[in-house]
């Protein structure tokens, strides 16, 4: 741990906590009075405070639950017909909620210190704003002021870890990592829990073919998320789980049965939520899909790597508990059974996972049945819950509204490798320029996108495809915007017919495809974490400058616009209609090659007339911006020489989403296919005559679909 | 799923549309719409206790609920978890018993107004006057007395009530209860049989009361499973863990239950519930039954009354005879009723648990029952209970007591709770080093009250101590006057704002005016901090003053150097009370003195009682302390005399009335931003708190110089 900055009091190791509102109260105070030292040390308090609140509750409440004096009467529990009769078993009932809540309440006053619990509860708003990392905002100015640079490091990434569309932390995040006395490790989490990164460790290591590496991340990540769940599932028993749903006010309206089967109602619920909650990054708002069978499933494929079958078999078996004709975990199980050779009845499930499922099927079960009798809702989160479970009066009604549910209302499902670096950056990439610099808003330049073989790869296949044309009786038509250059385009479904027609090479297609999926994840990340980006058009495009005719040329290569509204440069309006795309939400121009003269992008105020910020193109960098009448922007002549560019335009409207994109990945992959039919056949004793080949290519050819140029930078 | 014929109006509507008819004389509309409301309620209260009594008697667990084989009653925290979930499976099991069988919550809601309408007789209020009108006479009676009954204080209806005695036609037997609970009027009517001394007849009603009882008891009971009263919680600030939740709610309603036997004992016509009221039905059974020769029942009602009461002598006197009358063999097979057992037996497993939650969790419970054996009590209230008892026989004096317990209970906890605010809101952090806490309000025998150490170092002391003379020395005309307050004292003072024109001017340095300034806001700021104030400070007035002893008056003087005073209220000390308002600076809320030395005689500040004599704490001046308290009427100070030497401090008065910050001080700050120009930050950022308040509007009242300098000065 760092050491403590100064003025942070010291307490004895026993004192019980203050309480954290107080505390933080406090803290602002002297924030607001440029106290600096005295601010740390309170907002830290604070912090600490608040987590042995959530601490106490969890070791208080697995205690007392497991003490046999505090436990739910037993002796009734195997006797399901009482031999006392009716009537008896109410006392039991409250005899035993006395010994809990007396269980409870001096375990919380011995970890806690006088009031328990209750001396450390706050409000709603209050929680609101820990849940949100509030007191890192301010921690991170405080340690500025007092030159902690490397602590200011540390709370500005907790706080923008969990606000990655807070703008002014972006702008401060940059800063701090602009500044070469911040060392790199400084830019930590401090409260993130560590599952997290020892999965995305493990995840990374596996991608690198690591598994002997990467098994004690997995198997960290796997102990730390169903760490987690349990202190979640403990502070389910907390009154603040409970303010939201009491102010509909029917709970309160029931009679005592009723009164307490609803408390527990809504400790189920909570609890069946936290599954969610732990799969759930901070900074997102939805949950990885199957997080702890996605672990599962990594485990056992990794321990088959390395060679532990009895490992692999555990983890195989505990994937099976939740979808017990998953048939890729079943041919696993086989083909581990073989490689182990004899029987292994001692092998079964994960205890852990065991005990996870049991559990949660009865909390299901009993939620179930509250929303069959009792007029209660329950929302399961997971999938892998069986139907079975489900009475059958629900199954009927859940279905339809699952069915009412349109596309856009569901979570989207995230790639877990698109986000494990730190939710902002790739490897590689590096942040250029931010909006502040580049004098507007929603604007960034990021740089490493592509590497220097990546670029070539990119131009050869423009070039070839340039090449084609010519041979095709097409010459490279002048520019529609320029009579001074000619203009060379690209989409990606015309660069899959070329790779498959054999004119281009298929690496080039492919890598087309990739480098702008790369390119809309980036833009995602740092622009809409929240609301996923989709391709709107792609587009491969060169200018070329035409020798001779650059003297006395007063045009731009791209004439001053905006991207998803007509601009009016004498009014300064925008106006998002057609004939614009209106659809379009963000830009983006992905450079290849910098051996060329003039072609900088540049953008103006919305007089079309003022320069704000210009950017010099070159291999791997990317501008992107926002399309609206927030940025209009041109180009430059390009004067001397050829300048290639990829462009890109995203959309949040699922249905304008490119369909080329879709039809180009399908063709490359069908060519794939084709490749290794081709591979089975050149082994059969009796090939086919080539003539057949070539009628399946004529029939591909057979359907040339239309490609419509809509719009070049 | 529910009850057939569970489509009745609810009573509310009933009864809203029966006052209207009143409201616009319909009387038919008036008896309809009361007799059907009354009869709604009636049947809703039935339905409850009928669906309350039948899911009692369903069986807790079933096979849907339950989670296949049982688990091994290990220590696994994750058995734990799965009994929790097969416990909580019974409750959800009887809830939705409840439910299926009362409709849906919003069927049968009563509101509480409502309810006590019911249960002060409303209804028949209006009932008597409306059958009075339709010329319905018997039925008339009926409802005024019914009325009456339950409300004995009305004079109005005791009016009526003579008045239709006077009218022919009405007869005595038409002045019916027509809500006289069976038991207790089979009860009265037996005890008045027996003490008119016909046992024969005495016996029946008896016996029949005896049955009536227990029919009320379980209909009572049944009833008290209502949802949770936040009695003093409104329910969004009630905040109790899931246990603690479940406990407060099932006290309550064994509370309830238990207090059943209370509510079966009234009867409107007493002031006081019948003592003993189930024991004493055997009570009188025994000795009717042997009046009549009955002993075989005589010994029945003589064991059953022992059940409650075993050391009662005279009872034991009763057996004997009646055991010797009967034979000894036959009377030992005789055993006490069943029922009567039964019900006690119920009785004290609650008594127990309620003992237990008063003991562990404070819930105030208090027994209605003198017969409960002293085992079931716990040890700690057993011994409070003895003493209690000792001292009050009777049931009603022992009740008094508790209440009078729970009262002083309450107090206390009221006065820890105020004194556990006060103190949490005094007690903020001092925010700079070097400063330390020396005297708190406790020390100080006061409130608001506090004594810093350390506030400024004794270079700055030196250094406006140097201001202070400087600027005397080149006041404008001013040289140092004998203090307003005493002739023996010699007065220099000078303000922030003149500190720093007189250090524009080059007659002092600029940098100990600068320093002067700076100090007085470091002090608002620990001021605000230590009395953790939700809203600002605002200087109302800043006065460096150093007081000199003239030499040659200081023998015999009496005087002393500030009389004793309240910052913001006019002290009447004989009267011991302190106005509020002008010419007293009524919007001063808090005030500061911080020493610059201490090398002096006299001098010393102290407070004191309403009464400006009682002292009850004192101050030794000394470079770097300072003394801060709010400016009330709990604060009465004075300064005492400087017998020798210099005394000099920074006063300060402080509102929280931006309306009154004073006009010097906003200037001040002004000439501070032009004379020293803050440097730019390096990480320029918006400002995660909201922005402060724009700059305070100029006082109404501003204060001049030269006036302010003769009404108030420490």
């Amino acid at each position: 741990e760092p050491p403590e900055p100064p003025g942070l009091a010291q307490l004895s190791p026993g004192s019980p906590p203050q309480a954290p509102d107080l505390l933080y109260a406090d803290g602002l105070r002297a924030y607001s009075a440029g106290a600096w030292a005295p601010a740390v040390a309170l907002l830290r308090e604070a912090l600490r405070s608040r987590a042995a609140l959530g601490r106490a509750r969890q070791e208080c409440g697995a205690s007392c639950a497991a003490e046999p004096g505090a436990a739910l009467p037993s002796q009734l529990l195997g006797a399901p017909h009482p031999v006392s009769g009716p009537g008896v078993w109410e006392p039991l009932l409250l005899r035993a909620t006395l010994r809990r809540a007396e269980c409870l309440t001096q375990c919380a006053v011995r970890r806690l210190g006088p009031g328990g619990a209750a001396r450390l509860r706050v409000g709603s708003a209050l929680r609101d704003a820990f849940r949100r990392r509030e007191p890192y905002n301010y921690l991170q100015r405080a340690y500025y002021q007092l030159k902690k640079l490397d602590l200011a490091a540390s709370a500005a990434h907790t706080f923008f870890v969990a606000n990655p569309t807070h703008l002014q932390m972006r702008e401060d995040m940059a800063k701090y990592r602009r500044m070469s006395a911040i060392r790199p490790q400084s830019f930590r989490d401090l409260v993130t829990p560590l599952y997290w990164a020892a999965y995305d460790t493990g995840l990374e290591l596996l991608e690198q073919r690591e598994a002997a590496l990467a098994l004690p991340q997995l198997e960290e990540a796997l102990q730390g998320s169903l760490a987690h769940m349990e202190s979640c599932r403990a502070a389910c028993e907390g009154p603040e789980e409970h303010q939201g749903a009491e102010e509909e006010g029917e709970g309160s309206q029931g009679g005592l049965y009723e009164a307490i089967a609803g408390h527990w109602i809504r400790v189920l619920q909570c609890r069946q939520h936290c599954v969610a909650d732990t799969a759930t990054r901070p900074g997102r708002s939805f949950p990885v899909q199957d997080f702890l069978l996605s672990q599962l499933r990594r485990l056992h494929e990794a321990y088959a790597q390395v060679g532990n079958m009895s490992q692999a078999m555990e983890n195989v078996l505990s994937v099976l508990l939740f979808y017990p004709e998953d048939e890729a975990a079943k041919k696993a199980l086989n083909q581990y059974q073989t490689q182990l050779g004899e029987p292994r009845p001692d092998l079964g499930p994960r205890e852990d996972i065991q005990r996870f499922i049991l559990r949660s099927l009865g909390e299901k079960r009993q939620l179930y049945y509250a929303m069959e009798h009792l007029g209660t809702s329950f929302k399961d989160p997971d999938s892998w819950t069986p139907e079975a479970l489900i009475p059958k009066a629900l199954r009927e009604r859940l279905r339809e509204d699952q069915e009412k549910k349109p596309w856009d209302h569901q979570p989207p499902q995230q790639k877990p490798l698109a986000h494990w670096k730190d939710a902002l950056l790739m490897e590689g990439v590096t942040l250029t320029q931010d909006a502040q610099q580049l004098n507007g808003s929603e604007r960034a330049v990021l740089d490493g996108l592509l590497t220097s073989a990546e670029c070539g790869v990119l131009l050869q296949l423009a070039k070839d495809a340039a090449q084609a044309g010519a041979r095709s009786g097409y010459r490279g038509r002048r520019s529609p915007h320029s009579p001074h250059e000619r203009f060379e385009g690209l989409t990606v479904l015309k660069a899959a017919q070329l790779a498959r027609a054999g004119t281009v090479g298929r690496p080039g297609a492919k890598l087309l495809l990739e480098v702008s999926e790369r390119v809309r994840t980036l833009t995602q990340a740092y622009f809409s974490p929240e609301r996923p980006l989709h391709l709107s058009f792609t587009h491969l495009v060169c200018r070329s400058a035409i020798e001779g005719e650059q003297e006395q040329r007063m045009d731009l290569s791209h004439p001053v616009h905006a991207d998803n509204c007509v601009l009016d440069p004498d009014t300064g309006e925008c106006w998002r209609e057609p004939p614009a795309y209106t659809y379009r939400d963000y830009s983006g121009l992905l450079y290849l090659n910098d051996d060329f003269k003039g072609g900088d992008l540049f953008f103006t105020q919305p007089n079309a007339l003022t320069v704000t910020a210009q950017v010099r193109p070159r291999c791997g960098r990317l501008v992107a911006f926002s399309s609206g009448g927030e940025n209009p922007h041109g180009v430059w002549a390009v004067t001397r020489g050829r300048r290639c560019a990829l462009a890109l335009w995203h959309t949040w409207a699922p249905e304008h989403s490119e369909q080329e994109w879709t039809e180009a990945k399908e063709l490359l992959q069908e060519e794939e296919e084709e490749e290794e039919e081709e591979d089975i056949l050149s082994r059969d004793p009796s090939p086919e005559p080539p003539s057949h080949k070539l009628q399946r290519v004529q029939e591909k050819a057979g359907k040339p679909r239309r490609v419509r140029v809509r719009e070049e930078l | 799923e529910s009850e057939p014929g569970w489509d009745v109006a609810a009573p509310d509507l009933l009864y809203a549309e029966g006052t209207a008819a009143y409201s616009r004389g319909d009387w038919p509309g008036v008896v309809l719409n009361m007799e059907r409301a009354l009869r709604s309620r009636a049947a809703l209260r039935a339905l409850r206790l009928r669906c309350r009594t039948r899911c009692a008697t369903e069986l807790p667990w079933a096979p849907d609920l339950d989670l296949g084989p049982d688990p091994s009653l290990s220590q696994d925290p994750g058995a734990a978890a799965l009994h929790d979930l097969r416990f909580f499976g019974a409750v959800l099991r009887r809830a939705a018993c409840l439910r299926r069988c009362l409709g849906p919550p919003s069927a049968h809601l009563l509101s509480e107004e409502l309810d006590l309408e019911f249960n002060k007789r409303s209804p028949y209020n209006y009932l008597q006057v409306a059958y009075f009108k339709i010329n319905k006479l018997e039925k008339a009676v009926a409802a005024a007395h019914t009325f009456f009954v339950g409300n004995p204080e009305h004079m109005e209806m005791r009016q009526n009530l003579d008045y239709y005695q006077t009218m022919s036609g009405v007869k005595e037997a038409d002045f019916r209860d027509l809500e006289a609970k069976p038991h207790m009027h089979e009860f009265r009517l037996g005890v008045r049989l027996y003490s008119e001394e016909k046992p024969q007849e005495a016996v029946p009603h008896l016996e029949a009361a005896l049955q009536e009882y227990f029919v009320a008891d379980e209909e009572c009971r049944a009833l008290c499973e209502g949802p949770y009263d936040y009695d003093g919680y409104n329910y969004l600030d009630y905040s109790a863990d899931l246990f603690q939740a479940i406990t407060d709610h099932y006290v309550q309603v064994l509370n309830c239950k238990q207090n059943c036997v209370t509510e079966l004992a009234s009867h409107p016509s007493r002031e006081k519930p019948f003592e003993d009221f189930l024991p004493s039905h055997y009570n009188y059974l025994q000795f009717a039954y042997y009046n009549i020769g009955n002993y075989t029942q005589a010994i029945e009602c003589a064991k059953t009354y022992l059940l409650f009461f075993p050391n009662d002598e005279v009872m034991h006197q009763n057996l004997a005879y009646y055991t010797a009358m009967l034979g000894e063999e036959e009377a030992s097979s005789i055993s006490p009723r069943e029922n009567a057992e039964e019900y006690r037996r119920r009785s004290l497993l609650e008594k127990e648990l309620l003992f237990f939650a008063y003991d562990i969790f404070g819930i105030p419970f208090v027994d209605p029952d003198s017969w409960t054996p002293e085992e079931v009590i716990p040890k700690r209230l057993q011994e409070k209970q003895k003493s209690e008892r000792e001292t009050a026989v009777r049931i009603s004096q022992e009740i008094g007591n508790l209440m009078k317990e729970i009262e002083t209970l309450v107090e206390e906890k009221t006065k820890e709770s105020l004194d556990v605010s006060r103190l949490t809101r005094e007690g903020g952090p001092l925010l700079y080093e070097g400063i330390s806490l020396t005297m708190n309000s406790k020390v100080l025998n006061g409130s608001q009250r506090v004594v810093m150490d350390g506030v400024i170092s004794d270079d700055e002391c030196q250094e406006l101590q140097r201001l202070t003379n400087a600027a005397a020395t080149s006041g404008d005309g001013y040289r140092g006057q004998t203090s307003p307050h005493t002739p023996n004292e010699k007065f220099y003072g000078v303000t922030v704002l003149k500190a720093l024109k007189l250090g524009q001017e080059g007659k002092v340095p600029l940098q100990s005016a600068r320093m002067y300034y700076n100090v007085t806001e470091k002090v608002r700021r620990v001021m605000e901090s230590y009395f953790r104030l939700d809203t600002p400070l605002y200087f109302s007035y800043s006065h460096l003053v150093c007081r000199t002893a003239i030499e040659e008056s200081q023998a015999e003087r009496k005087d002393s150097s500030h009389p004793v005073h309240v910052d913001n209220c006019i002290l009447n000390a004989e009267a011991l009370m302190c106005i509020k308002e002008p010419p007293a600076y009524t919007f001063r809320d808090y005030s500061a003195i911080l020493y610059l030395n201490g090398d002096f005689d006299g001098g010393n500040f102290y407070f004191t009682e309403l009464d400006a004599k009682t002292v009850t704490a004192e101050v030794q001046p000394q470079c770097g302390r300072a003394v801060g308290f709010s400016s009330g009427t709990e604060n009465p100070h004075g300064v005492k005399a400087v017998t020798r030497g210099q005394r000099c401090a920074i006063a300060l008065w402080f509102t929280l009335d931006p309306r009154h910050s004073e006009r010097d001080r906003v200037q001040a700050d002004d000439l501070v931003k032009m004379l020293f120009s803050p440097e730019e930050v390096d990480l320029p950022q918006e400002q995660p708190l909201p922005d402060q308040q724009g700059s305070p509007e100029p006082g109404e009242e501003s204060l001049s110089d030269r006036g302010s300098l003769h009404k108030d000065e420490l």
